[in-house]
This record gives C-alpha cells, structure tokens and sequence, in this order.
C-alpha cells in the first residue's frame, strides 16, 4: 500500500472525508470573498540584531514605512495602469494539512464526461486550481482530456445556478417534490446514462418509495445502436472494447476513436503506442481510415478512403466477400470508382493479420453497418483477440426519444430531469415540461431545462460532490469532494435521497457520502470491520480495483448480423453526417468557455461549428466558406455556414452537434448553431438531405487560415518502409545551419538546461495540451471577436498541415504539430527587447519577465514560431474582478495585465517548484520529477521534458534519449536559433510495405 | 545733462523733464531720467566694402577694443579686423569624442558588469551591437558642445549692449555696417572720431551706455 | 578654410532674387506675417489643422485608456500604422537636415530661401513621429521612461543590443540637433524681428530669444564657424538616424525585413519622401504669404530634379530587393516578395511603384517642374507612395513569415486611421505656428548672399 502511495508522478494525495465533513475547507457561501488571499508571512529576521537592523540609524521598519509612502505615491501616480485591487486578509481556520502556498492533491472521478476517468485534482489553499488524469486509475493512467480539463472553468463559473428557484429553500422543494411524488399517478424521473451504480441505487430506492415513478435515460449521444446491434447479435449486454496495443492493422469506418467515439484516452494511449519505430527492426500498426466525414482520426490515417457512410454497410459486407475469397474487392471499387489498388493492399492486409487487425464501425452509422462489422471482425478473428468483450459498459442503456416521447405524451403528473439539458437536443421536450403537473429540473445553469422547469434546483459541480463509477467490471472508481460547494446547491443524489424519505438532511453534503459507503461495505467490498481503512485507502487512491477476468460472450449469431448487415438502405444526392463537438461533446460543456474558445482539432473553428464539406461539394453547390447553407433532413432543418474542407467525401456535409447554447442572461450571444434539430432517430447520419445557400453570408473564426507547408522544412516526415531502408532518411531532410555565428556562443555553467522532445508518430493532435496549459498557466479566454482579430493567448497550439498526395484537392494527408515557445538558445526574440523583458536564464530558459515588458511587439515579430501572445486588452479584467472567478487562479503564475508579452515557460513555476524542493530535501533531482502541464496531460505521452545534462545514475533524462532519435528534428532549424524542442517525425505506415505484428505481441508471442 | 537723451532720441516722454510721474504708466516708458555716459563712437556704413577699408584703417591704427556690427558676415572682414581662426570646432569635437567614449563606457558597464544579462546567446560585452549609440552620443556632444561654446565665444546671453541703446542696431540688423571704436582702448581720445571721417565714413555719432535707464523691463 | 563663400554668385543656379531688391524689401516681405495680423487664408488653414489635431487627442486618448487592441495590429502583424506612421514622419524630417546642411556644405546658396521652412519642418516631423513609438507600447506609461538606462536601485539596465534601443538614442539626437541648428540659425534673424519690434512685449520676447545679438563682427566669425560644424556632424547624422530605422528591421530575422540594402534604401526614401513635403509646404506658404519674389519657380524646379533622381534610386532599391530575394534562394525571402507583388497586399504594393516611381517620371519635363499647380499633385502622390513602401515593408512582411501556420491578416481600425490624418494636424499646426511668429526665410543669410552680390557688382 506505502508503495502506491508513491506511484511514480502522483504527489503525496490526502483523502477528503474529513475535509469534506469536519474540517471545513473554505467555502464562499457568505461574504467571504476574499477569505482565500495568501496570507503575507514576515520573513523571520530573528538572527539580525537590532544594530544590523539599523541602516543609517534608520531601522527596517522605518524604512518599510518611507518606502510604503513612495509606494503609494507611485501608484497614486501609476492609476492608469490599472492593477487589479487586492485585499489581503489572512484566513483564520485553515484546512487540515494546508500549509499556505503549498498544493495538496486529491483523487476523484470525473462524472461529467461521456467516461468517467480518474482525475487528480490539485487544490490550493482550499480551492482546486488544476485537474489532471489520475496516475492511479487503470484506464486513463494519469492522462487527461481538454474537457476534462475544462470542467474545472464551469467550477467557478459565475453564471452557476446559485439557489433553488421556484421554491422558497430547499426544505420547500424538497416537501413539493414529496408531495407531487406521493399523489401522482404517473411520474418520469430523466437521467444521463452515465450515472453512478449509487445514484443508480438511489433512483431504485426512491422508485421502490414511489412506485409510480418511472425511470427513463437520456443521452442523445449514447452508443446506443452500435451497443443495440451487439446484443442483438451476442444475445447479452456488452460492448466490444477495441485493443489497438494488439492490433497491427486497424480499419476505422466513420469512427473518430483517437476523438470523440469511445474511450478516446485509453485508444490514444494504446494506439500511439504502436506507432514508433527507432530502429530498422521497428514496426509500427497501419491505420486506414474509411469516412465519408473528416474525422480526427482520419487525420492520423496512413491511408484515408473517402467512402460516403452510406456505403460503409455494403463496404464492409464487400472486404468481408474478399477476406473469406468468396469475390475480390475489386468490383466494390470499380462500382464506386475507388483506388482498386488500395482496397487490394486493405484487403491483403486483413488477410494475412487475422486475429491482428482490428475493424471498428463509428457509433453514428446505422445498424446495418454495425453488423456487417462484427461479421467482418469474426472473419478476421477479432473477437477475443484485438477486440475484449466488457459485458458492463459504464452507462445505461440510453431510452430512444421514442419511448420517452411514448412515455410521456400523455402527460405525466411529476416530470423530474436530473443534471441533462434536454431541450438543448430535443426542442419538443419543452412542452411535455411545461404540460406537467410538476416539472423539476436539477443542474448546473439556468439551461433551456431548467429554464422551461416550474422548480429549478441547483446541482453541485463534480468537484463538490461525493460519487462513484464503474467503467468497468472491476474498476470502482471513487469522486470526492475537493472544495465546499460554493453556492446554495445540492448534487442530484442527495435530493433523490432527500425526496426518498421524510427524515430532514441532517448532516448537508454529507448523506450522499454515507449512503454511498454503505453500499460500497454492503455490495463492493468484502472488509468487514476494516472498513474505514479501505475508505480511506480508496478515497487516497480514488479507485478500488477488483479482478478482471476475461470474459467471453455468447458467440456471434451470423445468420441474424447476415440479416441485418443486408438492411438495404437508399441515400440521395447529399449525406449529413453529425459528430459530436471535439470538446463540448453533446453541449454538455456547450457554455465552458476554454473548451469553446479551443480550435477544433480538423476545423481549426473557435467559437463555432459549420456545415462542412469537400471543395468539390463547395464548388457543385457553389458556396464558399461562410456561406450560409440550409440543410433539410426530414427531421428538421438548420442554417448554419458553410466550411470547406478538403478531405471530405464528395455529397457529403459534415457537422458538430452541441454547438448553440447561450447562458440565460445573455440569450442573444449563442456559441455556434444548434444542429440537434437534424439528428435521426436512429445513429448520427441523415442519408437523404437537400443542402440550399441563403445567399447570406457570415464570418467564421478559425486559429489558422493556412495549411500548407509550402516545402517548407516544419514537419518532416518518412513512410516506414523508407525509415527501416535508411535509417538517416529523416537526418538527411534536415535543414543544415549555414556559416558560422559572429559571437562566441554562450557557454552554459553544466547545471540544468531544460529541453523538451515531441514526438509526432505519437501525437494525435487531441487539445489536452492546450487547455492543460491554459488551466495552469492562467492563460487569458479572449472570446470569439478577439479570435477572429488574430488574438487569441493559448501559449501552445496545434498547427495542422495538410499534403496532396494526388492530383485531387481533397485527398490530402495531414499532419499535426504542437507548437509552443522553442526557448532557443539563441533567442531572436531576446536582441529585439529594448527593456531586456525577455532574456535567458542559466538553465536554457527564455525566461519572459511580465513586470519590464512595456510591449512593444518586437520580440513576437522576430519570433520564427509566432508563439508570443499579446495582451491587447486587459483581458483578465473579468476575471480579477470576479470574487468567484478570480480562485480559479494558479497563485504560482503571473496574470498578465493589458500591454504585456507572453509565451510558454516550460512551466517555469514547477521547475522552481521542484528544483527548491530538492535543495530543502538535499535530494537529487531525478529525470520525470518536472512535469510540464502539457506532457501531464498527454494522453499519447508524446511529451518528454527534462534535464538533458542529467547525468548517471539519475540520466540520462528521456528526452535527452529522444533527441538522439534518428527521427528527431528541429523546426526551421537553418535559422540558427537554435530550439530546445526537439520534434521526432512521423512514420507513415504505407500499404504495399508489409506491417508484421506489433511489439507487444512478439514479445507475448516470443517469436522473432 | 539731457541733450544726449534727446540724441539718442528715446522712446518716452521728452519733454517731460520735469520728472513728474505721468498717470497710467505704459510698459517701457521712460520714468525717471536714465544716466548715460559716453562708451564710445560709432560710424556707420551703407557699404560692406567701405567698412572693410575702414576695418583695415583701424587695424593698421593698432586699435584693440573695437568692433563691426553687421547685418549678415561679410566677407573679408575677418581678415581686414586681423581676427584669428575660431578655435570653437576644437573645442566641440573634443566634447564629441569624449562623448562617444563615455557611451560605448556606459554600455559596456551597463550590460557587462553592472548587471549581466544574457541575452540571445550573445556575449556581454557585444560590441558591433554597441556602434550605433555610441556614433549618435557623438554626435549629441558635438552639437551640444557646439552651442555652448558658440554661445560662450560669441559673448551671446547678455542682452544689453550700447549699440541696442543708442538705437543704432535697429539700422545695423537691417542694412547697415556699424564701426564701433570703444572708449575702453588705450588709443582713445577724442579724436577717434576723426579717424572714421577719414575712413569716408559720413554718418559718425557718439555711443552712450545707459548706466540706469529707469525703463520698467 | 573659411567656411565663407568666396564667389557666392558664380554657385548660383540662379538669380536667388528680382534684380534690385533691397534689403528693406526683404526684411519686410519676410517680417510681414509676423507684424501683420493674420489672413483670413491662415485662420482658415489653422482651424482646420486644429480640427485635425482634435482627432489626433481623441485617438490617442481611446488608445491609452483602452488598450492597443483598438487597433489592427494582432499576431502574427504586431506592428502597424503607428511604426509606419513613426518611419514616414522620421522621413519627411530628413529633407529638412539634407537641405540645412549638405547643401549648405555644397554650398548649395539657393537653399537660403527654402532652408528655414525646411528645418522647422524637420523639428515638427521628429514631434510627430516620437507620438507613434511611444503610443504603439502596451504600456505607453512606462515606455516613456522605461526605454531610457536611467539609474534605478534594481540596476535594471536597457538591452543596447536592440535596434528600437537605438533608436531611442538616434531619434532623441536628432531632434535635439535639429533643433540647435534650427535655433542657431534663427539668431540673427531674431534680432532683426527684435529690432523692427514696435510692442514692447514683443520687443521683450525677440530680445530675450535673439540672445541679444549684436551682429559684431567677432560674433560673426564664430557663429559661421559654429553653423559650418553643425551642418558637418549634421550630415552624418541624418544618414545615420534612418540607418538606425531601418536596423529596426535589417537587424530582425524577419523575411522581408533582413536585408542589407535597407540603410540606403531607406535614406533614399526618407529624401524623396522629404522634398515632397517640403515642395508642398512651400508652394502653399509662397502662395499663403505672397513670398514669390524670394521662393521662386526656380527652387522649386531644384527640389524637384532632386526628387527626381531620388525616385530613380528608391526605383532602384524595389527592383534590387526582388533580385536579391531570388538570387538568395531563401525559400521565405522569395515567397514574401512574391507575396508583396502577388498577394493579398499587392495593391498597396503597385501602389507604391506606382506613386514613388512612376508618377515622379512627370518631372523630367520641366513644365512640371516649375508650374506649382502641376508638381503639387505629384508631391502629394509622392507622400501616399512612401507612406505605402512603409506600411508594404512592416505589413507584408509580418503577416506571412515563416510558418504558414501562423499566417493572418492585418486590417487597420478607425483608430489607426484618425491617428495617422491626426498627426498631420500636429504637424501643419506647427507649421501655421512657425510662420505666424517667427521669420520664415533666412533673412541674414538671403541679405550675404544678395547684398554682398550686388555690393560687390558696384564696387567694380
């Protein structure tokens, strides 16, 4: 147990019972805004006497006093300048084991989300200022994702639903909800799918109170028909989680699993594990990619067939006729012109993989395809090989709007929804709301649920509330509380608990937790009077794990998945396709403004989603991007700009649904277009639309308006079988420095020097860096007119470059490329600084000093990497003022004012951190204990960061290791700047090359 | 005695010897009766080169303490009132390099020693950065140096000379050449006068210094 | 040697004045704007530089209270109007030092009528330009003194190693010595206006600004010592100040920026640019203040062959930048000039050529030359053009460097527009100023260089 304790990056955690219960970690309930001000600690003088005190007769203290005057004099002078107002009052009642300025760490669950990850969560002085993936939990394995981050910004959120509406107090809601519960005839309580098994519980319970009430699941976004199709066809509920760690060829149609189809962290992980190659005996797995949209995936594909999704059934039942060699490939591909060559490569692939290849279908087609798939899967020996059977999926199986709808019509008397906005997807839901005897929403915001409930009840955010999850079948994953709810609100759970019975909530926030424990003691776990220990344990480690055998599902029943892999389906001139939102997923997070500020990972959109299509749809269509399209389905009808996109196939338009929430104080200012209204009954794709311009025409915000590399030697890259033939083949596509510089180059004193090493055969180009250093680094939120002005702060980026690889505009291949500040060692940026405000420290650090920069500009112009952000505006304005806002803060970091430059710092903050912890302990420090936010975050661990002058037995430092690569590179390397971020180029997998089984399997398999 | 006073022909009320105070006192007008005593003679030219003969005369005379007063330089005159080069660019320039010096001095001890920074992977002490200010400081001692030597040299900043009381100047400044032969030379007598009649000057006066104008300025 | 002309008529191209002027006549032609009360053409005029100065105070006051991000400038384009703004005004000042000293060296003697104008619009163009380098900081409050190594307890020094450092310094010298030599010169010319004086006040004013100078002969040898030196250091400085200017980019890594022609380029330029304005100072205040007999067809026909040439060599310059792109190989350096001529900016780009190349080929005829109504039209082309090699230069360069990624577009705010039209009220308040209280033609010298002529002609 001491050994988990210390699990390798995760600090020393402490459990929140008690300071959930006891303790009382500050709350800002009443008036006490300013209770979390770091108290000024005098510096002890004790070994001065009164005589070195003196200076001139004048003691400190008097001076302090002459200098306080000046001080404020100066700033008297200075009022233009703007700084924030500060009140600084000490706090009286500590939290148990804070100790000011110091971060304690807590493990939770992140229940917001599609998954419910492990999350690590970093609380300072009583206020969690940063989440991150936790180290501990089996499935994201410390990673986290852009969302997940973001949901820390919704914490202190200020446009949060503060106090019950429709009911005087939450003794008055409570006592209405009773008694409407007591005499309906008919009531629906309405949940997410991804609800905890204690609120599960919960709901049980109250229904046994209540018989009447009738419990029904909605999340427009389940994997509902792929999940329906398996248990139709293995006869048990389940879902076949993909393992791409064993899979050497894998073949994703319409299925976006590095972004928004599954459990994208874990397939980040194991997919991009399988793509790095360093030395000729190397391989690495091939992705091809078969969409009718653009996915993130896609982006990552070795090779990309467009294939509109209505063809992606008889496609598959196709490759399945030609792995079994019942008919070749070909007459698919003449049929519907597709390169033949390529299909035969595909095909020859999952011929000679069986057993190593793995084909997932994308949770939006149709039934028909899914069938086809596992059918495929089955031929190709997928099932119990690459393919591992979950026989419980963490949600609930989601209800189709038609049985809700069927549920409800007929009015009901109590109609409860439980933290989902409804409307927001599903307009017509207002008027079942509204015909209710009693309706009752429960959640975050005044959404478009709660605004059409009669009773409004606030939700805790999940980093105020007790929960737990099962992603898992042996995973019990555990959420606490890291901070006293901020407003008068109330998680779900506790009002179910709350409405199950008479008795009055004696001990607030805590009932939920008890209720929650005892049923773990009851059903989880077998402890016995060890109880309280294990709590403890769990709570520290924020996941109990139990065995997780394999299971085995009932075998395939082919001649049913023959049925109804043969559906037929007829599709038109035009096919939607309808994605979830890269990082607001179904809108959930549609009001978080990070995650609505981030770029789309393909689109490069902020602020925004559109209806986008091929430049050869474009042209039919005759629209260019910001066109306004209207697109018909026989579900409903939208209008929302167009967006070319190269890479798409042709007939087809591709959007993001979850776009277009307002906050209800300011319904006119909507984020992007609502799309919901075209969503089909059943998967995500509408086979028969009409797409007609309006002749109007809007702007679209979009971080990058380039996307070629113009030759250009910025991402390099080499196709596997010409890296194994020439291991130099990268080397020799550098660009050379030339001459020789005119100065003596600085010599470093040997003690640190900090570098960084991305490798891009791993990154998928997913946001979690971005928004991870966003939280950490205080980084400013600009809004959707600044970005359309140029002006947007995240101080690390992804750019995005796209190659033709035929003579066609729209068969392209991507690459993705973080981008952050290069810290040269000959810094461009550092001679053009009049004011020596950005300069370079003895560890190779371009350090940027915020209190000296006047802002001038110049050093962004020098900078080759444009990675310097400008505060136009006082952006942080809103935020400093803001008494809840303003905690959200990282004290460690400077908020940069109106007028000053700022950039990456390689989390300069956690290198001091760690460097003055080593020299208190006297330790030394070893390679991993700096982790900047962005390679915490990684998913893909495509990150390494540390000390390369790391010597034996500590080094050498990983990236010390990768810079050797003989695939590292460095960007515009002829410029001589010398960059401290080493790139490590991308292979692709190209058909033709054969692609023998993956690492990890030869080392089970001991062959080779 | 007044008659000079009339010669002179002051602004002011003339006549009024009386002393008596007259109401409603302008600004410059003349209150008391100023004392004046005679500094020296001045003849004045409507011709550049009769004033250059007349330069010469003087000069071969071996006068010290006279002067031209012109309205723009007038060439030769220099040479005809045997004055020496101006030793004024000496002086500036020196002030110019010692300029120079002290800068590319400041730079060095600003960014080597007084707090070293490192910047760009640069040398401290990077000098060919350090050209440019230290040519401009050079130039802003020179001119610098200039102006106060000139305004030193050229006997400039004292606003008061006899020749702006005896109103000749309002003539020189216009198109006149003035000869002034001052009192203060050992050659002088009364008899300086003649020396100019003989230079052809036809316009001679006497030149007064106000010791007191009693003007309110 | 003396830096006194020995045959001042054999160096002039011309008669500097109508046969017969007397000194009276000059004196009063050019102390009549200052003694009479102003015309209904100046009211006129310097209400309407005011308004424009208005807008000027305006801008400047949104931008500090709000932020620079009330205009265009944005990543990857951190710089905009203003520096355009700064390097155009620092321009236009040169011809003003070029005229006072080369051509004083040159003993360019015609350059008397016009020299004065032209320092005094040196000093007020330096007093646009240092509103723009200032302003453009995100923290003009501090930058103001923040640029300068001033002694401080934290031993926080500048970086002189930064070319905008050095322009602190380029820019603060020039201006100080063109003022000294503007002032020095103005000397004797304040005693005449003290001597003509009626008002007493006035009388007070110019006495106490002329130093009370006495035109003594010992003064005099002095002082033309005095103003040889300054136009010999002058000289050099000019050149150097839009060297220095032009550092701020040559010295960057910036595509388009780092080129080594920019120092001659620029200097170049800054003289065409220069000429334009002083020609159309002149004509409007030869025409404001009826001074035809003392500025004449004729020095305008000089100024305008000087144009003349100096557009050639700015032609010169845009047609090397290109070859050097191409001969380099330097895959940005060509693109970016590819994009100057081809991309999204490429109308300010033909513009450009168009105004600064093009249009002064009109002045080999001397119709043009010497007819005010026709030159004026091309001096005010002249001036967008350098305006727009400026902002073509900064804006082109910056908004596609090198990774596409990265790439944007520079659109400019009213904001940037109301500050650029306002700085030309700053300036021609001035320039009403100027010629309403102080004498606007070197009278001392224009007198040496006529009267000592005629003087001489009769003693022969």
């Amino acid at each position: 147990m001491e050994k988990e304790f210390k699990s390798k990056g995760a600090p020393p955690r402490v459990t929140a019972l008690v300071v959930a219960a006891e303790a009382r970690p500050i709350s800002l309930t009443e008036g006490g805004r300013a209770r979390l001000a770091i108290p000024i600690r005098e510096e002890p003088n004790s070994h001065r006497s009164a005589e070195e005190q003196k200076v001139d007769g004048i003691t400190r203290r008097s001076a302090m006093k002459f200098m306080g005057a000046t001080m404020a004099l100066a700033s008297g002078l200075a009022a233009c300048v703007r700084k924030p107002p500060r009140k600084v009052i000490s706090r009286t009642s500590q939290p148990e084991y804070n100790h000011p300025g110091q971060a304690l760490y807590y493990s939770s669950t992140w229940t917001d989300g599609p998954f419910p990850y492990g999350m690590l969560v970093k609380v300072q002085d009583g206020r969690p200022i940063k989440l991150d993936g936790n180290p501990d939990h089996p499935i994201n394995k410390g990673t986290s994702s852009a969302a997940m981050q973001g949901s820390l910004l919704s914490l202190y959120d200020p446009e949060r639903l503060r106090a019950p509406k429709g009911a005087a107090s939450w003794a008055a809601a409570d006592q209405q909800v009773r008694g409407a519960l007591k005499t309906a005839k008919k009531a629906v309580l309405v949940t997410r799918a991804t609800i905890g098994p204690s609120e599960r519980r919960a709901i049980s319970d109250l229904r046994s109170v209540y018989p009447a009430l009738r419990h029904v699941v909605y999340e427009p976004l389940a994997d509902e028909t792929r999940r329906s199709v398996w248990r139709e066809l293995h006869g048990q509920d389940g879902e076949w989680l993909p393992r791409f760690e064993w899979a050497s060829v894998v073949l994703a149609i319409e299925c976006d699993f590095l972004g928004t189809d599954g459990v994208e962290l874990e397939s980040i992980q194991s997919f991009s594990g399988t793509r790095v190659a360093e030395t000729a005996d190397d391989t690495i797995s091939r992705l091809y990619v078969v969409e009718g949209g653009l996915s993130l995936t896609g982006t990552n594909a070795d090779h990309r067939i467009r294939l509109r999704p209505s063809l992606a059934a008889s496609f598959v039942r196709a490759l399945r006729d030609a792995v079994d060699e019942r008919t070749p490939i070909d007459a698919f591909a003449a049929a519907n012109d597709l390169d033949a060559k390529l299909l035969g490569a595909l095909v020859g692939d999952l011929k000679e993989n069986r057993g190593k290849a793995v084909v997932v279908a994308g949770a939006g087609l149709p039934k028909a395809a899914h069938a086809a798939t596992a059918l495929l899967n089955r031929s190709l020996d997928a099932f119990n090989k690459t393919l591992e059977w979950n026989p419980q999926p963490a949600g609930l199986i989601a209800n189709s709007k038609a049985e809700i709808e069927a549920l409800v019509e007929d009015g009901v008397d109590v109609l409860i929804t439980l933290g989902v906005d409804v409307v927001h997807s599903w307009s017509a839901f207002a008027k079942h709301l509204s015909a209710a005897k009693l309706s009752v929403g429960h959640g975050l915001y005044l959404d478009s649920t709660l605004s059409a409930c009669e009773l409004r009840l606030p939700s805790h955010h999940v980093l105020e509330s007790w929960n737990d999850a099962r992603p898992r079948v042996g995973i019990i994953s555990l959420c606490q509380p890291v901070i006293m709810p901020l407003y008068d609100t109330r998680q779900e759970a506790e009002s179910l608990l709350a409405w199950a019975s008479e008795a009055p909530d004696a001990a607030p926030h805590t009932r939920f937790r008890d209720f929650l424990k005892a049923r773990l003691e009851a059903e989880e776990l077998e402890v016995g009077p060890g109880m309280e220990v294990a709590w403890e344990t769990a709570l520290h480690q924020g996941v109990i794990l139990g065995p997780t055998n394999a299971f085995v599902p009932a075998e395939l029943d082919v001649p049913r998945a023959e049925a109804l892999a043969a559906t037929p389906l007829q599709a038109g001139a035009y096919e939607l396709v309808l994605t979830p939102h890269s990082s607001v997923w179904d809108g959930r997070f549609g009001l978080n403004a990070w995650l609505l500020e981030v770029p789309d990972p393909v689109t490069k959109l902020m602020w925004d989603n559109a209806a986008c299509m091929s430049a050869s749809t474009a042209k039919r269509l005759s629209v260019e991007t910001g066109y306004l399209v209207k697109l018909s389905t026989p579900d409903g009808s939208v209008e929302l700009p167009a967006l070319v996109q190269p890479g798409l196939a042709d007939g087809v338009i591709m959007t993001a649904l979850g776009m277009g929430r307002a906050y209800a104080s300011a319904p006119d200012e909507v984020f992007g277009t609502n799309t919901w209204p075209l969503i089909p009954s059943e998967g995500r794709v509408q086979f028969d639309i009409s797409v007609s311009p309006t002749g109007e025409e809007t702007s679209l915000v979009r971080s990058q308006s380039e996307f070629s590399m113009h030759s250009r030697p910025i991402v390099l890259e080499a196709t596997l079988g010409e890296f194994r033939a020439n291991l130099e083949a990268i080397q020799e596509k550098r660009s050379k420095e030339h001459g020789e510089p005119i100065y003596e180059p600085f010599k470093y004193g040997g003690g640190h020097k900090w570098e960084m090493a991305i490798d891009l055969a791993r990154c998928v180009g997913c946001n979690a860096c971005v928004i991870a250093c966003q939280a950490e680094n205080n980084i400013a939120i600009v809004g959707k007119e600044e970005c359309g002005n140029g002006r947007e702060m995240h101080w690390m980026r992804i750019d995005q470059y796209r190659d033709p690889v035929s003579h066609d505009e729209d068969e392209l291949s991507f690459h993705h490329q973080p981008m952050l500040c290069q810290q040269c060692d000959y810094a461009p940026c550092e001679n053009v600084c009049p004011v020596n405000a950005t300069n370079h420290d003895d560890e190779g650090l371009n350090s940027m000093v915020y209190n000296r920069c006047i802002g001038t500009r110049y050093c962004a112009n020098n900078c080759p990497y444009k990675v310097r952000r400008f505060n136009f505006f006082n952006f942080q304005k809103r935020f400093v003022e803001d008494p809840v806002q303003k905690l959200l803060f990282n004290p460690q970091v400077t908020v940069r004012q109106i007028g000053v430059m700022e950039k990456c710092t390689f989390c300069v903050q956690r290198i001091k951190g760690a460097e003055f912890e080593a020299a208190r302990t006297g330790s030394e420090m070893s390679d991993g204990v700096v982790r900047t936010a962005c390679q915490q975050a990684c998913p893909a661990s495509a990150i390494s960061f540390g000390d390369v002058n790391l010597r034996a037995p500590a080094g050498p430092a990983e990236v010390a290791v990768k810079q050797q690569s003989a695939r590292s590179f460095l960007v515009l390397e002829e410029l001589r700047v010398r960059p401290n971020v080493t790139y490590l180029a991308r292979l692709r997998n190209e058909a033709g090359e054969e692609a023998p089984a993956p690492k990890k399997q030869a080392e089970e398999r001991g062959d080779e | 005695m007044n008659k000079p006073i009339v010669e002179v022909g002051t602004v002011g009320l003339v006549d009024d010897l009386s002393g008596t105070i007259p109401s409603k006192p302008k600004l410059g007008d003349k209150l008391l009766e100023g004392k004046q005593e005679k500094v020296g003679v001045v003849g004045l030219f409507d011709d550049p080169h009769a004033l250059v003969k007349a330069a010469e005369k003087v000069r071969d005379a071996g006068w010290k303490q006279w002067d031209c007063h012109t309205p723009f330089p007038v060439h030769g005159l220099d040479a005809a009132m045997g004055l020496g080069w101006s030793k004024l660019p000496t002086i500036a320039l020196s002030l110019g390099f010692t300029g120079a010096a002290l800068a590319l001095l400041m730079q060095y001890w600003m960014s080597a020693v007084s707090y070293p920074v490192h910047i760009g992977g640069k040398p401290l002490f990077s000098w060919p950065a350090f050209v440019p200010i230290t040519f401009e400081m050079f130039v802003l001692f020179t001119a610098a140096g200039t102006v106060l030597t000139g305004l030193w040299m050229c006997k400039l900043g004292r606003w008061h000379s006899p020749l702006h009381d005896s109103g000749v100047m309002a003539e020189v400044s216009s198109s006149r050449f003035a000869l002034v032969l001052s009192a203060k030379d050992e050659l002088w007598s009364d008899g300086a006068r003649s020396l100019l009649d003989e230079a052809g000057c036809t316009d001679v006066r006497d030149l007064f210094e106000d010791v007191d104008d009693g003007r309110i300025l | 040697m003396s830096a006194r002309p020995v045959t001042t008529e054999d160096l002039l191209p011309f008669p500097l004045v109508p046969e017969g002027t007397t000194a009276k006549d000059i004196d009063d032609a050019v102390s009549l704007p200052m003694e009479s009360f102003p015309t209904r053409r100046w009211w006129i005029a310097f209400s309407f530089s005011l308004g424009l100065l208005l807008i000027f105070s305006v801008n400047v006051t949104i931008t500090v209270s709000q932020g620079i991000g009330t205009w265009g400038v944005n990543n990857p384009v951190g710089w905009g109007f203003a520096i355009v703004n700064l390097v155009f005004w620092i321009g236009i000042g040169h011809a003003g030092t070029l005229i006072s000293a080369i051509l004083f060296l040159f003993r360019q003697h015609w350059r008397t009528a016009i020299a004065r104008f032209a320092e005094a619009m040196t000093l007020f163009a330096v007093l646009c330009a240092v509103q723009f380098p200032v302003l453009h900081t995100g923290r003009p409050w501090l930058a103001i003194y923040w640029m300068v190594p001033y002694p401080n307890h934290n031993n926080l020094w500048t970086n002189f190693r930064s070319p905008l450092e050095w322009d602190v310094f380029a820019i603060s010298t020039y201006g100080t010595v063109s003022f000294l030599f503007w002032f020095l010169g103005l000397i004797p010319d304040l005693a005449l206006a003290r001597d003509r004086a009626k008002h007493p006040l006035r009388k007070f004013i110019y006495g106490l600004l002329s130093l009370g100078w006495n035109g003594s002969n010992r003064a005099w040898s002095h002082y033309e010592r005095a103003y040889g030196l300054f136009a010999a250091i002058a000289t050099p400085l000019v050149l150097s100040v839009h060297s220095v200017i032009s550092f701020d980019f040559a010295a960057s890594i910036v595509p388009g920026w780092h080129t080594t022609i920019f120092p001659p380029y620029f200097v170049a330029g800054a003289i065409l640019s220069g000429f334009a304005m002083v020609t159309l100072v002149v004509v409007l205040l030869r025409k404001m203040f009826n001074l035809q007999h003392l500025v004449t067809e004729s020095h305008l026909e000089v100024m305008n062959k000087i144009m003349l040439a100096t557009a050639l060599m700015v032609g010169y310059a845009y047609a090397s930048e290109f070859f050097v792109a191409w001969y380099s190989g330097v895959l940005y350096e060509k693109y970016v000039f590819l994009n100057r001529a081809m991309g999204p900016y490429a109308w300010g780009y033909w513009s450009m050529v168009t105004c600064n190349v093009f249009v002064p080929q009109l002045l080999w005829f001397k119709k043009f030359r010497r007819n005010p109504w026709l030159m004026v039209p091309i001096v005010i082309l002249v001036n967008v053009g350098m305006w727009f090699e400026r902002f073509v230069i900064i804006v082109t360069s910056l908004h596609r460097d090198y990774l596409p990624a990265a790439w944007g577009m520079y659109h400019p705010t009213w904001v940037d527009a109301g500050l650029l039209v306002g700085s030309f009220g700053l300036f021609f308040t001035l320039v009403l100023l100027f010629v309403r209280f102080l004498p606007t033609i070197a009278v001392s010298e224009l007198k040496g260089a006529v009267l000592q002529k005629h003087a001489g002609a009769h003693h022969e």
